[in-house]
């Protein structure tokens, strides 16, 4: 069969994500004998222990039943801790699930979506093989441009996203900025305000942009469990806006695509009171030992808040990638998020950032210095 | 018949009675697409001949004919299905009389004469047929701004250029660059315009405002100069070709050349091609950008012979393979995995007596204007060696300099044909990873005089 004549224009040129192998794989394949994963910014420290104790107690027997289809609990509890309604969140297998249901529920043939040319890389996949435009905007030294996001907006653009701190510059923007734009867009279209790291953001200007949603109906707020609350293998994620947004956004929604783990892991998970401030103390003190250490070696680095550091080598960072996985240390190239020889370092353990910039300095080249 | 927005096809039975069909069908649409009479005459003599050929070994069979406007060239292509005929009949040289006549009045051949490029399409996605290129003529008319004058821009952004900018861009490269650096089949302004237009081609060009002040009276000078450009092609499933950068400023050399490959990188990045490669690559390449794959020796008749070292990035995190490998390929595997710092675990395999195809298909790709024949296994056989020699024999008798023949480490079966090449006096010269199935590595045919201790260690 010619199975290429069947695809859309759209899918022939689009290049499917090819997730790492599983370490043992690696570490056969690149000769080490350990790996740091430094890739995909988890949490040095794990889950919170009273999800840790959910995951040891869970019945084996419970695997045979169904978990609730719209994570009941989670919404109910969120709601409290957030002052709003049940109805107005929606979970999905992780925040990515969320970004798909967003664009099913507002796009249609030869609508666009704006974002930022240098971002989190899932929502113009997910337009894209959706058949939908995407405008990319440049960053204007590291942050998102608004106005330039302003000007790129037209009648058929029905979403913009802002990845707010940005992943991977770590920029962001205040909470008077990020008002300013919602009242520049004057509920035209959906603003969605994806929030994955906000838990680690110190800074008192930065947003709850959970606070603006009685202000803006027409805002989508991104958060997960995968980075500060260390469930990235349970895959657990939300969004929330007004009830006249979410009740449209359900409609696209799968159902029962959250596990009754995670769901229940997850909710205890926002009670513990320890572990947000054990978590940003540790990535405090381990980009700060990073940013001091990538300086000594004459890397240019790009740090701002979250639980990662972009840094600029002079060399190939695909090149730099394939040096440091033969030497355990598996770190992000940058080329996929069109910052060729740039890597993004999640922060780790204190081993792990001592490893890390162990293995760089011993791959630069001579006269790496910016 | 149909016709879409680039191409119109057509459905008949290779039946002599239908070539006057095919014929016409073939040359009114070269004609309708708005090539000259020039190319219309040459694409009617080699679809006579491919037809007549598809007539002998499939008779009575079902034959699609496309025909492409690609802006810049034309494209005939001849596909039809493989259940009847012996496959052995794909081989260029399949119906080779044993006199040296023979050669050189095989059908394939003489096809390939009347066009640029001439292959033989087996492919499990597009199917099997016969593929015809003829570029466009284009004639030089002179261009009334200075062809390369040394710019000094003020400062500069990136972008698509429009035609005009195109054509601008090339004049400039064809003056300020000679055929090493930016090919012979860029030369013509108009055509690199059309090369963009077809959408085959992709170029940058970083503009400004110049230093110095247009001198008075100057008013049909254009305002924005530019400083340099970059261009690039798909090649294949996973490759992007690239060429330069081409740098016309005098003041901000690095930061245009860094400016540009930063973008041409933005701009391949997502796509589905694994890897950028050059061996086009001026002087101005940046520092640390990309890799060396090596050289290879190119010859251009008239032309001695031409160092050619090769560039390459990685567009993608590579998560490390398994690659099959003939026993004797295996140290130079093994010096360009190390060199690369390629995650490769090699596996070997040989022919070991067990029962064999008796025949072998070879597909071959020509490239006239570069004197260039590269050969692919389509099957493997037991007859390789011969086979392979009947090739070299034919392709060196019609004048190509250049014979390569690409191994897919993707693919265990072509470990087989391994011993057959090194025979026949190829050698390896150049890796590409992840360019096939697997890794690709390129062996070419050596002068007898260059055999002698080429062989890596």
């Amino acid at each position: 069969m010619q199975l290429e004549r069947l695809v859309p224009e759209h899918i022939r040129k689009f290049e499917a994500y090819i997730p790492s192998k599983p370490d043992a794989e690696l570490m056969k394949l690149f000769g080490c004998s350990r790996l740091f994963r430094l890739n995909n910014n988890e949490n040095p420290l794990g889950p919170p222990s009273a999800s840790r104790e959910i995951m040891k107690k869970f019945s084996p027997s419970r695997a045979s039943l169904y978990p609730s289809g719209d994570s009941y609990y989670m919404r109910v509890r969120l709601a409290e801790k957030f002052g709003l309604h049940p109805d107005q969140f929606l979970f999905g297998n992780g925040a990515n699930e969320a970004i798909a249901f967003v664009i099913k529920a507002f796009c249609q043939e030869g609508d666009n979506i704006v974002t930022a040319d240098k971002t989190f890389a899932v929502y113009e996949w997910v337009a894209q093989f959706s058949g939908f435009d995407v405008r990319l905007v440049p960053l204007r030294g590291f942050v998102f441009d608004d106005e330039a996001m302003l000007e790129n907006i037209d009648g058929r653009t029905k979403i913009v996203f802002v990845c707010n701190p940005n992943n991977p510059t770590g920029t962001y923007w205040s909470r008077e900025r990020l008002c300013r734009f919602l009242d520049a867009v004057a509920g035209r279209l959906i603003v969605v305000v994806d929030e994955a790291y906000c838990e680690f953001v110190e800074e008192e200007d930065y947003p709850n942009a959970m606070d603006l949603l009685a202000a803006y109906p027409n805002l989508v707020v991104f958060r997960t469990f995968s980075k500060m609350y260390g469930l990235a293998g349970l895959r657990i994620g939300y969004l929330a806006g007004s009830l006249e947004a979410v009740s449209i956004i359900r409609r696209t929604c799968v159902v029962y695509s959250v596990n009754a783990v995670a769901q229940e892991a997850a909710l205890v998970a926002m009670d513990d009171e320890e572990h947000v401030p054990r978590t940003r103390a540790l990535v405090r003190e381990e980009k700060k030992f990073l940013v001091e250490e990538a300086a000594r070696l004459g890397v240019e680095v790009q740090a701002g808040e979250g639980c990662y550091v972009m840094m600029k080598l002079r060399m190939s960072d695909t090149l730099a990638y394939r040096k440091l996985m033969s030497r355990g240390v598996m770190v992000r190239s940058m080329t996929g998020f069109r910052f060729p020889n740039w890597i993004r370092v999640s922060i780790g353990t204190h081993e792990a950032m001592e490893a890390v910039i162990e293995a760089i300095g011993s791959v630069l080249p001579q006269g790496n210095a910016a | 018949m149909s016709l879409s927005g680039r191409g119109i096809s057509l459905k008949t039975l290779l039946d002599e009675a239908f070539l006057p069909v095919a014929l016409s069908f073939t040359e009114e649409s070269v004609r309708a697409f708005g090539f000259g009479t020039v190319e219309a005459d040459r694409i009617r003599l080699a679809s006579e001949e491919i037809f007549l050929y598809l007539c002998e070994i499939a008779k009575g069979r079902p034959c699609e004919i496309e025909v492409t406007n690609g802006a810049y060239y034309v494209r005939v292509r001849f596909l039809f299905d493989a259940v009847v005929f012996d496959p052995y009949a794909l081989n260029l040289t399949a119906r080779v009389a044993p006199d040296e006549q023979g050669l050189k009045t095989l059908g394939l051949l003489i096809a390939s004469r009347s066009v640029d490029q001439f292959y033989i399409q087996h492919s499990l996605n597009e199917g099997i047929g016969f593929v015809l290129i003829k570029e466009k003529g284009y004639t030089d008319v002179a261009d009334p701004a200075p062809a390369h004058t040394p710019v000094a821009l003020e400062g500069f952004t990136i972008s698509t250029p429009d035609t005009a900018a195109i054509k601008r861009f090339a004049r400039m490269a064809c003056a300020g660059y000679d055929e090493i650096y930016f090919p012979s089949r860029y030369r013509h302004p108009a055509k690199v315009a059309d090369m963009a237009a077809s959408g085959d081609y992709h170029l940058l060009v970083a503009a400004g405002r110049s230093r110095v002040a247009a001198p008075a009276g100057s008013a049909g000078r254009v305002s924005q100069e530019i400083g340099g450009g970059l261009l690039w092609r798909r090649v294949g499933r996973g490759m992007i070709e690239f060429f330069g950068p081409y740098i016309f400023d005098t003041m901000q050399k690095k930061e245009i050349a860094a400016g540009l490959a930063d973008h041409f990188l933005g701009q391949v990045a997502k796509t589905n091609a694994t890897f950028a490669a050059t061996s086009y690559a001026t002087p101005d390449l940046p520092a640390g950008y990309f890799e060396t794959l090596g050289d290879i020796k190119f010859r251009l008749p008239g032309a001695g012979v031409r160092q050619c070292p090769f560039f390459y990035r990685q567009l993608h995190e590579d998560m490390g393979s398994q690659v099959w490998s003939h026993p004797d390929l295996v140290p130079f595997l093994r010096s360009r995995y190390d060199h690369l710092v390629l995650p490769r675990e090699i596996l070997t395999s040989r022919w070991e007596g067990e029962k064999r195809n008796a025949h072998s298909v070879l597909t071959v790709r020509f490239d006239r204007p570069v004197s260039t024949a590269r050969l692919r296994p389509a099957w493997d056989g037991e007859d390789a060696a011969r086979n392979i020699a009947d090739h070299v024999a034919v392709l060196t008798d019609e004048g190509f300099a250049n014979i390569f023949f690409d191994l897919d480490l993707g693919q265990s079966w072509q470990c087989l044909i391994t011993p057959a090449l090194l025979e026949n006096g190829f050698a390896p010269v150049l890796l590409l990873p992840d360019a096939g199935e697997g890794d690709i590595v390129v062996l070419q045919l050596c002068e007898p005089t260059d055999r002698k201790g080429e062989t890596e260690t």
